[in-house]
């Protein structure tokens, strides 16, 4: 049901049966150890690329959500999903050898909320029964695709974000006897406001997130106290600050009930690598490794998860021109 | 739309919270220390070199190699993801910082071929450098020529 521009409450809820995540070495390093279904190794250079490492990654994780569910992969009606390289040829190339209808698509690091949107609007129209969203990134291609090679010495600003080696797969059913659901989504618009800084992801996408949260929150008519959490993709320690500011200036007190993902992820570790994590995998991972766990284990109940996303290319950031960033929400609930 | 904040003033904005938010301790020490460490550790060189018995000139020349030979090594080693941080005045040290980018732009892009990945890419950041260097070198040359005619 439409509720308001971009704002859906599903009457019929979508029901989530499995999720899966994994993680490279440092990743599984963090705060969410021992919650991944696989720790893949770090590049080396017996390798071949790392395009297909992030491929590899992209299909375990989503085998392996069918797998929890008791099914195979060509039972799935559905694979949405995408990642943050060109032509999303990650994900492409994960499903290239699965005999089931796939759309790609590309929402930088919001790619998770899109897939997952997407994947609700096909299930509550009743077009299939079961889709599959999944997003991964890896931290070597996108830093040679946005920025410089990872292995150049360059100085790097305070405010960087480390790209997250991650993958998340979740499995959503029309039907099911799961106790997880999603009730409702948020698509977010386009939103510059004018930083031109590709290492500031925080301050470009915290203003997206912003705009995003409160056309949600008055869109359903719901308050902040009526969440457990609410969680950001990947905005950083100075993205999740300007964000609550933001939200303070409207009049929402986020207080204790928000975190991010890119601090979850890496937690005390935060230090060693500036911001946070960002990327595509960075919000999958999370959420499929541990704000899936605590809903179904009943120790959340609602969730907001705000999948968000710099739009630019290393064309863009070469021609100075301004980033774009966009914010996409979806609405977790414990049954 | 948010609307307290402007948009005009949304940058200053983001930057009062950036001095806010990631005052941390500078790294300015670790810099300063690990600029002269290198420096040091040259001018060391220099002196075996020396002491093997090769003049200040072929030194010079032996020193530059092993400066490439020891960048080369760190970089295949990953060491500089690591150093990024606070060894940022190591990019000062010319051969130093070559050696390094044009192994690390070769490396990544290796699984693209010999032709397309490792020879077309090698000279991805070093080249721009390349460029102007070159034409600085034409413009000091001609101004010299010019001035020894006076």
């Amino acid at each position: 049901m439409n509720l308001k521009k971009g704002v859906f409450y599903f009457k019929n809820p979508i029901f989530i049966s499995s999720f899966a995540a994994a993680a490279g070495e440092k990743e599984a390093a963090g705060p969410l150890n021992g919650r991944f279904d696989r720790i893949f190794k770090d590049y080396n250079f017996c390798d071949k690329s790392y395009e297909i490492m992030q491929a590899e990654m992209q299909l375990f994780t989503a085998t392996k959500a069918v797998e929890k569910a008791n099914l195979n992969i060509e039972d799935v009606d559905v694979i949405c999903g995408g990642d943050l390289l060109n032509q999303c040829v990650g994900t492409s190339y994960a499903f290239k050898n699965v005999n089931v209808p796939f759309l790609g698509f590309y929402g930088a690091c919001a790619t998770m909320a899109e897939a997952l949107i997407v994947s609700c609007v096909f299930l509550n129209f009743g077009h299939v029964g079961c889709a599959l969203a999944v997003s991964a990134s890896n931290f070597y291609a996108t830093q040679r695709q946005f920025r410089f090679p990872a292995r150049y010495l360059q100085p790097r600003p305070k405010t960087a974000q480390k790209t997250a080696t991650a993958a998340g797969a979740v499995l959503l059913k029309r039907k099911d006897f799961s106790n997880i659901v999603i009730r409702g989504a948020c698509v977010g618009k386009v939103v510059d406001f004018g930083v031109k800084n590709a290492s500031n992801m925080g301050a470009i996408m915290a203003p997206a997130a912003a705009d995003s949260a409160i056309k949600f929150l008055k869109g359903i008519g719901k308050k902040v106290e009526d969440f457990d959490l609410i969680v950001t993709g990947d905005l950083g320690r100075l993205g999740a600050y300007i964000f609550c500011q933001l939200m303070k200036s409207e009049g929402y007190f986020l207080n204790s009930k928000y975190n991010d993902c890119g601090l979850m992820l890496y937690g005390k570790n935060i230090k060693n690598i500036c911001c946070g994590g960002s990327g595509a995998g960075c919000s999958a991972s999370v959420l499929c490794a541990d704000i899936l766990y605590r809903l179904k284990n009943k120790k959340l109940k609602n969730v907001m998860f705000i999948g968000t996303g710099a739009l630019h290319s290393k064309a863009t950031s070469n021609q100075k021109a301004t980033i774009p960033a966009i914010a996409h929400i979806v609405w977790f609930e414990g049954v | 739309m948010v609307s307290i904040i402007n948009k005009n003033d949304y940058e200053l904005f983001a930057k009062s919270c950036e001095a806010t938010m990631l005052r941390g301790r500078s790294s300015v020490i670790f810099m300063f220390f690990w600029g002269g460490f290198i420096c040091m550790f040259a001018e060391m060189l220099i002196l075996i070199f020396n002491r093997l018995g090769f003049g200040r000139q072929e030194s010079v020349i032996y020193l530059n190699i092993a400066l490439i030979l020891i960048s080369f090594t760190l970089t295949l080693l990953g060491a500089f993801q690591k150093m990024g941080r606070f060894a940022v005045a190591f990019i000062f040290i010319t051969p130093f910082w070559l050696a390094n980018a044009v192994l690390c732009c070769a490396l990544e892009n290796r699984a693209e071929g010999f032709i397309f990945g490792v020879c077309g890419k090698m000279f991805e950041i070093v080249g721009p450098v390349l460029v102007c260097e070159v034409i600085a070198f034409i413009l000091c040359g001609g101004f010299l020529y010019a001035f020894s005619f006076l």
